[in-house]
């Protein structure tokens, strides 16, 4: 009995062996995409390690289940976008870090990092003010030259909607930033 | 000409490029998860395995026990017996038969179910008992004729000679019932006083006991 139960944990072990292996991979392939995503949302280098560790914890924990191996990044965008949205809203710290992001550089010298910090918080303001739709759809069109095809697959949406979405977005962002 | 929104994106595009996970991001990913070693989650696979057979056994058991409680019906000719605007949570009563004379209220006690075929409505007190409907009526209906024409009662009509489905309609006569009404006196007398008075006893002497 005892062999019996050895020799079956052992084609799990295995099996554990296999996808470690193959989980090993999608972690050097996707590392930059769950850390962008995560940053899109919080816009801190720690935090957004954070939340991409966990999310691949996670994806780790369950990647056994995950019929479709193919579709492993779509499910590591989905789970990293929604652990961001929720560690931006549990966290109180945020308030006072987009307070000091508007606030100007103390140094006379820098006023062109100035101008470009004031630029990059006005539009990460306008990106924050989208439809949580359209966000991550110009977020993930906005990572590594990703295409419109590529995007709807990542989030399993149809091209046209992709498309659709997008086109909103930049309306919205015009109008807003002009 | 350059479209404004693609300025933004490109904008957009920048500030993400220029950020990235730090070198020890996936030795930390590794980290985390190192607590849950090969061998641990094999182990965690086989006994997730075995705890799902046992409850597909468990759900087998419970099935088969569904499949021959005495709610199924007993044969295939069984009238069919279904609840209807059943809001109660009591147990399926079969209702007794209209023709049949009232139980005294001692012997109102649960009785078995029987197999025979009832159709009346129950009159329970609040509305708290099940109506029972036959839903197979005709099938009923055909086996009560069955059983009245192998007894030899007729009614008038042979069961032989003529199919239940084309029997003539026979015209029912029924007699006024004639009900005296039941008169309660509720008004006083005049003549009596409203207070209550003595109780006045009809006595009469028994001269043989007197005699004792």
């Amino acid at each position: 009995m005892n062999d019996a139960t050895d020799r079956l944990a052992g084609v799990f072990v295995s099996a554990g062996v296999d996808i470690d292996r193959e989980f090993e991979a999608r972690l050097a392939d996707s590392s930059a995409l769950a850390f962008r995503v995560a940053y899109s949302v919080l816009r801190h280098q720690q935090d957004a390690e954070d939340v991409a560790q966990e999310a691949f914890t996670r994806a780790y924990r369950r990647f056994a289940q995950l019929r479709d191996r193919d579709r492993f990044r779509a499910w590591l965008v989905r789970i990293t976008w929604r652990l961001a949205l929720d560690y931006r809203r549990g966290d109180r710290r945020r308030a006072v870090r987009e307070e000091a992001m508007g606030e100007p550089p103390a140094a006379a010298g820098l006023e062109d990092q100035a101008i470009a910090a004031e630029r990059s918080a006005r539009l990460w303001r306008a990106i924050d003010a989208l439809p949580e739709k359209l966000r991550l759809v110009v977020v993930l069109v906005s990572i590594e030259e990703q295409t419109v095809k590529d995007v709807a697959a990542l989030i399993g949406a149809p091209e046209g909607t992709v498309k659709s979405r997008l086109f909103d977005a930049r309306q919205k962002l015009k109008e807003w930033l002009k | 000409m350059t479209d404004p929104s693609d300025d933004i994106l490109g904008d957009l595009r920048e500030e993400l490029r220029s950020v990235a996970p730090s070198p020890v991001f996936a030795a930390a990913v590794r980290a985390r998860v190192n607590g849950e070693t090969p061998a641990s989650r094999g182990r965690l696979l086989f006994w997730m395995l075995g705890g799902g057979l046992a409850v597909a056994a468990a759900g087998a058991l419970v099935a088969v026990g569904v499949w021959r409680s005495p709610a199924r019906p007993e044969a295939p000719g069984a009238p069919a017996i279904q609840a209807a605007g059943v809001t109660s949570t009591a147990p399926l009563t079969r209702a007794p038969s209209p023709v049949a004379p009232k139980a005294a209220p001692a012997a109102a006690t649960p009785r078995p179910r029987r197999s025979a075929p009832a159709a009346a409505p129950s009159a329970g007190r609040g509305g708290d008992r099940a109506l029972e409907v036959i839903t197979n009526q005709r099938e009923v209906i055909e086996r009560v004729w069955a059983v009245a024409a192998r007894r030899g009662v007729t009614a008038g009509l042979t069961a032989t000679e003529t199919p239940p489905s084309e029997a003539p309609l026979v015209a029912l006569t029924v007699d006024p019932i004639g009900v005296d009404p039941i008169v309660v006196e509720a008004l006083p007398r005049a003549d009596v006083p409203a207070a209550a008075g003595p109780v006045i006893r009809k006595v009469t002497l028994d001269t043989t006991r007197s005699e004792k």
